[in-house]
């Protein structure tokens, strides 16, 4: 075990030093503004985004979490993050092409600019609180990923984590949006290829998918199901809630923004949706059945154990040291992701609160940007300081909060009666009431319930969520409108 | 479930006119519309029918993965030669800007 250790320090001391020398590499690039550190200028091509968003949302969760998911509930799991990848391309492209234009009149670098533009002044500053509240948990699962993931190696859990988070600030401050996105072209090659030898081993050391799953279909027919157990897993509702709840969450996620932002052209911002969709579909349906075959191979997994099913695997499967070199590739996605929520939520409080609060010049812009960088991370540790939910879960219940910012985006973007007392209240009502039904409700947790007439706390939040925003909106239909406005239905975006 | 196929259809209604404006109110919008709701939710695969395999794996799977290539090809399709080209955005920016002064 001794020089497993030292194979994984050695992959990850390895990954982190690459990433923090491209971090350098993209500061010595980079014009000394805080347009060009939060969004890179507006000047990358698809490529390099599509690689970068690709590595911001595949995460330990793609991994881990869907295997654990697949394990537990079986192939509906896909639903998750899989179903949703190439519908979000469309729905991004819809609603995020006017964000697109509108960035490159105004140079946005936040989401909250947004708000403030189409609300009046002090929205996004909201937003930003909002935003950081719905993405907690999100940041939460990845710091207690990479815990697993230290375990797993035979590294101290918090030494191993912090050792990690250090080397993230380390980049992520040093060479802003275009720094990470740099990192993340490699982070994604790394991940992406471990991922694929890993699923081939455990297909080719089963048997081949075919007599693994008919095999489990016999033992455990409910795997395959839609609806199974009387309707409870993965029935309709489900599918449709997780499906909805990431593609809604995820179009008002910073990570959604900060690479349109970056866009230099619009068929970079269609290559970059794109291929996200494909990637995510691919790797969700590759893990999912890697969980599913799990369950063959390591049927007595029970609890948080089951989260370690992804590393059990590969020191199954695999001589040590290649388990070992899987496994530290692993923590490029979760590098990938932190970065990217830490960066995201820095961006948004800094550029939406920090900046109307002290009329900071560009140079403070940037170093406060660094500091809430560290100040996330370090709430984000203590908020799983003690492992309580499965990582499947953490993000569904963080996709679902964000969502609940969707109905005060896309009316902001497409309907002139918008209002900012609907825009508030919708965002407010609705991201009480997700973690409300989700943690304080009886039969908690971000799945169906039979308290819920067996809906989920998102299915049930969503709708009051839209029909709050509708209503209270009309009722201030009165209410006069911010001269920022008018942008937003300039009869030139009508033709696109 | 009454309650359920109600919001679904609530909700197919509002995502899908919003995809259908958004993709100009054309057949592209119509066609959009329709698989982005079935691509979420595989309604289309009564319950009964899940037992079905193929290959080891279900058949709802398949067509559900069925759905999503088919989807993924239009959408190719569609950002090649269909929607919105570089140059009617540069115009609208440059439009937005003169008007505006990019405030």
């Amino acid at each position: 075990m001794f020089v497993g250790q030292i194979i994984a320090l050695a992959v990850i001391a390895g990954i982190c030093i690459i990433s923090a020398l491209l971090g350098a590499y993209a500061l010595r690039r980079a014009l000394p503004t805080a347009h060009d550190f939060y969004t890179a200028g507006g000047a990358l091509g698809g490529v390099v985004l599509s690689f970068s968003v690709i590595a911001s949302i595949v995460s330990y969760v793609t991994f881990f979490g869907n295997a654990s998911l697949g394990f537990r509930t079986g192939l509906g799991a896909v639903s998750v993050m899989g179903v949703p990848g190439i519908p979000m391309a469309l729905v991004w492209y819809a609603v995020h092409r006017k964000t697109f234009v509108l960035s490159k009149v105004r140079n946005w670098m936040s989401v909250g600019a947004v708000y403030d533009a189409r609300y009046g002044p002090g929205m996004g500053a909201l937003i930003a609180w909002l935003l950081f509240a719905a993405t907690l948990p999100y940041l939460g699962a990845q710091i207690q990923a990479t815990g697993v993931v230290m375990q797993a190696l035979g590294l101290p859990y918090w030494s191993g984590t912090i050792f990690v988070l250090v080397f993230i600030l380390f980049y992520t401050a040093l060479g802003g949006f275009r720094g990470t996105t740099y990192v993340h072209v490699f982070q994604t090659i790394i991940f992406f290829s471990l991922a694929m030898v890993l699923f081939g081993v455990v297909l080719a050391k089963s048997g081949g998918l075919a007599s693994v799953t008919e095999h489990l279909l016999q033992q455990r027919p409910q795997l395959f199901q839609i609806g199974a157990a009387g309707g409870k897993v993965w029935s309709y509702p489900m599918l449709l809630s997780y499906g909805l709840g990431t593609i809604a969450g995820f179009t008002c996620m910073p990570v959604a923004f900060m690479h349109t932002y970056a866009c230099r052209s619009l068929s970079a911002f269609k290559t970059w949706t794109l291929s996200f969709g494909l990637a995510t579909l691919i790797l969700t349906v590759f893990m999912v059945l890697l969980g599913i075959i799990g369950r063959s191979l390591l049927p007595d997994l029970q609890g948080l154990e089951i989260e370690g099913l992804y590393p059990r695997l590969a020191y199954l499967l695999l001589p040590s040291w290649g388990a070992v070199v899987i496994l530290a590739g692993t923590v490029a996605a979760g590098m990938a992701t932190l970065d990217n929520v830490v960066f995201g939520n820095a961006m948004n409080l800094v550029n939406d609160w920090y900046r109307r609060l002290a009329r900071p010049s560009e140079r403070q812009l940037i170093w406060a940007g660094r500091l809430a960088m560290v100040c996330i991370v370090v709430v984000g540790g203590i908020l799983v300081a003690v492992p309580k939910f499965p990582l499947a879960e953490l993000n569904v219940l963080s996709f679902s909060a964000t969502g609940m910012l969707f109905f005060s985006l896309t009316g902001g973007y497409f309907w002139k009666g918008a209002t900012r007392v609907g825009a508030i209240s919708s965002a407010l009502v609705g991201m009480a009431l997700v973690y409300f039904l989700s943690l304080v409700w009886p039969g908690q947790g971000p799945g169906p319930s039979p308290n819920l007439g067996g809906l989920t706390p998102f299915l049930v939040s969503f709708p009051i969520c839209g029909l709050t925003f509708f209503c209270v909106s009309w009722i201030t239909r009165r209410a006069e409108q911010p001269p920022g406005a008018a942008a937003f239905f300039d009869p030139s975006l009508a033709d696109l | 479930m009454v309650h359920f196929w109600i919001l679904l259809a609530v909700l197919w209604i509002g995502m899908g006119y919003l995809i259908w404006t958004r993709c100009g109110k054309n057949w592209w919008g119509v066609v959009f519309g329709i698989l982005s709701v079935l691509a979420l939710c595989p309604i289309f695969v009564p319950y009964g029918l899940v037992g079905r395999v193929l290959g080891g794996i279900p058949l709802w799977f398949w067509s559900w993965l069925g759905v999503h290539a088919v989807f993924a090809f239009l959408l190719l399709l569609y950002f090649r030669g269909y929607s919105t080209s570089d140059g009617q955005v540069e115009q609208v920016i440059a439009d937005l800007r003169n008007n505006q002064g990019g405030e």
